[in-house]
């Protein structure tokens, strides 16, 4: 049972898992051996995964095409050091985001642009001012559901670099303040701050969605 | 705040204050990355708590805050699996290149 492609890894039984695991070790051996072919089936195994990643970070096609190769080429590089503690997809998946937010700060795109008037406002005693009721239940037709997702995906392409990746390894990643602020190279306190106006701002961009203001 | 004031301007922020768990909607919106996080103390956390249970405003805030996060989740998770499925061939074939030449560099 080769799961080439699609990365579908079975949830229950210990049967199961034995023979994934048992198969991730045979394949590490190859790969450590040299073995071309072993590369191959990594590279066609993980390719559209790291891809994905590498496509939240930068927004350009190609220079994402750039990080997963990168990676992989890394990878294969220290393969000889790579010890079996997390899979080898989950180490790839870390490098490619390196490789991802290094070209990021190469390109100095990670500095903070605030988008000022979409963050949250408050009077001169503290108080808020402004909110939106949040309609209850989700879209129940797929048309909706797609709507919805193409209204989102819109206003997440519209968040400056430095925001979106703040989302992207706090929110999705799911890595700690301190990993992200390090990787950034801020320090804890302004990654905390650069994640809640990422967040707020992005509420507000989709707030138009819970308010009626979009045409469909 | 160098703002002049009437005294029941003054008050009315006081008894707004006290009204909602002794924390403005600006400290609670400062102290909400940590309250999600988990990392606050016992106290703050209670403070948020109080507030959310008792300001509508933020209330309404925290809910569209929360929702936010999720629907941008869902779509880019949704946008990962229409990669998925299909992987570009072309860059599966420029990785493969790219590792022939890098391993003939290495013996070279
Ligand atoms: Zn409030």
């Amino acid at each position: 049972m080769k799961s080439d492609g699609a990365g579908v890894r079975p949830t229950e039984g210990s049967l199961q898992q034995d023979d994934v695991e048992a198969e991730e070790g045979a394949l590490v051996a190859r790969l450590k051996a040299g073995d071309e072919r072993a590369f191959e089936i990594l590279v066609r195994r993980e390719s559209g995964r790291l891809l994905a990643a590498a496509r939240r970070l930068v927004r350009d096609e190609a220079a994402a095409h750039d990080c997963v190769q990168e990676a992989f080429l890394s990878a294969f590089r220290a393969i000889g050091s790579f010890e079996p503690r997390s899979s080898i997809g989950a180490w790839l998946h870390r490098i490619t985001i390196n490789a991802a937010l290094m070209r990021l700060r190469k390109q100095r795109r990670l500095a903070e642009t605030p988008i000022d008037d979409l963050l949250p406002s408050f009077d001169a005693d503290g108080w808020r001012r402004d909110t939106v009721d949040v309609p209850d239940g989700d879209p129940e037709s797929e048309l909706e559901r797609r709507r919805v997702r193409d209204f989102v995906r819109g206003k997440i392409d519209m968040l400056p670099d430095g925001y979106r990746t703040a989302l992207v390894l706090r929110d999705l990643e799911g890595w700690s303040t301190k990993e992200a602020a390090d990787a950034l190279g801020i320090a804890e306190g302004a990654m905390k701050v650069r994640l809640h106006r990422a967040r707020s701002t992005l509420k507000r961009l989709i707030e138009p969605l819970w308010t009626g203001d979009i045409s469909a | 705040m160098s703002r002049q004031r009437s005294l029941m301007e003054r008050i009315r922020h006081w008894m707004s204050w006290g009204l909602h768990g002794a924390m403005t909607c600006e400290e609670f919106e400062a102290g909400l990355v940590d309250y999600l996080d988990g990392t606050l103390s016992p106290i703050d956390r209670h403070r948020i708590n109080l507030h959310t249970r008792l300001c509508s405003h933020c209330r309404r805030y925290l809910r569209a805050y929360d929702k936010a996060r999720r629907l941008a989740g869902d779509t880019i998770r949704y946008s990962d699996e229409q990669a998925l499925m299909s992987v570009p061939e072309d860059l599966v074939q420029a990785i493969l290149a790219a590792r022939q030449e890098d391993s003939a560099d290495t013996r070279r």
